[in-house]
């Protein structure tokens, strides 16, 4: 599992205390894309505008094991996400092929 | 656990608020599909990071052209070109779409443009710099965020008027973002008046945030990132086709490349937007 920001790491940082975690105990990488570049290839990048900051579409991908695409979901709205069961069972289902 | 939708459209204290207190459980859902994947960061993934970015480095990096005859013009030339490019692809967002997502393909086109100008670096400040005083509002906005990532410190007194007194919050924001960006920022009686009193939060985050920097610019790696980037590479991630593969940095310095993880494991892959 892999979360790409489009953010310096420092903002990153303020973004998971601003969330209610702790930076230093996320078992989750949490990366950094300044550069939008990574955000760019996976089509993710300012199709949002969070408040005031054109930021990343909300977009899930799953990846198998051989490197291929096996599931690509971009929100339509800023909550709108699979929840942790469906991606999960999108794993799941992958890993049984 | 999932948060409810929230209209937006006003910006107003409630919906703020509202936002704010959700924030956590948005947070919370990502976190735990990676407990239940049972992710661990690992050093020796780390390692192996490291020795594939040298290779990567020394091979250098793949160009594209925003302009297939971009050879034949001169910066400013081209530079103006990007900037006329972007006033007819980028359309101003209307208020139902406000933290909705846009899917007029305009966001190519900043991307684009932002490499374009990354790639002529000081030789579009000028433009850029012009560019703030534009009648396009959305011309403006892009010029307070592109020369960011320029880092030409001729843009600064111009970015601070911006910041002091652009009527577009956007515009505000992203000059307050780039002043810190481009380095050497230090708190003024100017800055500590917009950063407790600009009419927008966003704002006066992120002024804070810029301050935070301690005068550190944005790395030139970060700047090369944008300036290398090949953009053949847009939106090519598609179900049925290999990931396109990326090094990327966490939070503790720690690299991540897509592909160490070929045949090992799948991955989940989000795109968040980060919102603070």
């Amino acid at each position: 599992m892999l979360v790409v920001d489009p953010h310096e790491s420092y903002r990153v940082r303020h973004m998971l205390k601003d969330a209610g975690l702790d930076p230093e105990n996320v078992h989750v990488p949490i990366l950094a894309d300044p550069a939008y570049t990574v955000s760019a290839t996976y089509g993710a990048a300012f199709q949002m505008r969070i408040h005031t900051e054109w930021s990343n579409r909300p977009t899930t991908f799953v990846i198998d094991r051989g490197g291929i695409v096996r599931y690509a979901r971009r929100a339509n709205t800023f909550d709108d996400r699979p929840k942790p069961d469906e991606t999960l069972d999108v794993l799941k289902s992958i890993k049984k092929e | 656990m999932t948060a409810e939708p929230i209209d937006h459209r006003q910006h107003d204290d409630r919906s703020l608020k509202t936002y704010h207190e959700t924030k956590h459980i948005r947070m919370n859902n990502i976190i735990e599909i990676g407990r239940r994947t049972r992710f661990k960061r690992s050093s020796i993934l780390g390692r192996r990071v490291f020795l594939s970015t040298c290779l990567a480095s020394m091979i250098g990096p793949i160009r594209s052209s925003a302009f297939a005859d971009e050879a034949k013009r001169t910066p400013k030339e081209t530079a103006a070109e990007l900037l006329k490019r972007f006033d007819k692809d980028w359309t101003s967002l209307p208020d139902r779409l406000h933290m909705r997502a846009v899917d007029d393909g305009g966001w190519k086109t900043r991307m684009i443009v932002l490499c374009g100008l990354a790639r002529l670096g000081p030789e579009a400040e000028t433009e850029l710099i012009e560019a703030l005083d534009s009648d396009r509002a959305e011309r403006r906005v892009l010029a307070a965020q592109g020369l960011g990532f320029l880092g030409g410190v001729r843009s600064k007194a111009r970015l601070e008027r911006t910041l002091a007194e652009e009527k577009v919050a956007a515009a505000r924001l992203y000059a307050a973002d780039s002043l810190g960006m481009i380095g050497g920022l230090e708190t003024n009686p100017l800055f500590e008046r917009i950063a407790a009193g600009d009419p927008n939060k966003d704002v006066r985050s992120h002024l804070k945030f810029a301050l935070e920097r301690k005068g550190e610019a944005i790395p030139e790696r970060v700047r090369a990132d944008l300036r290398e980037y090949d953009l053949t590479r847009l939106e090519t991630a598609k179900v049925g086709v290999p990931a396109p593969d990326f090094t990327l940095t966490d939070v503790f310095g720690q690299s991540y490349r897509l592909t160490d993880f070929r045949g090992r494991k799948g991955v989940v892959l989000l795109f968040i937007y980060g919102d603070t």
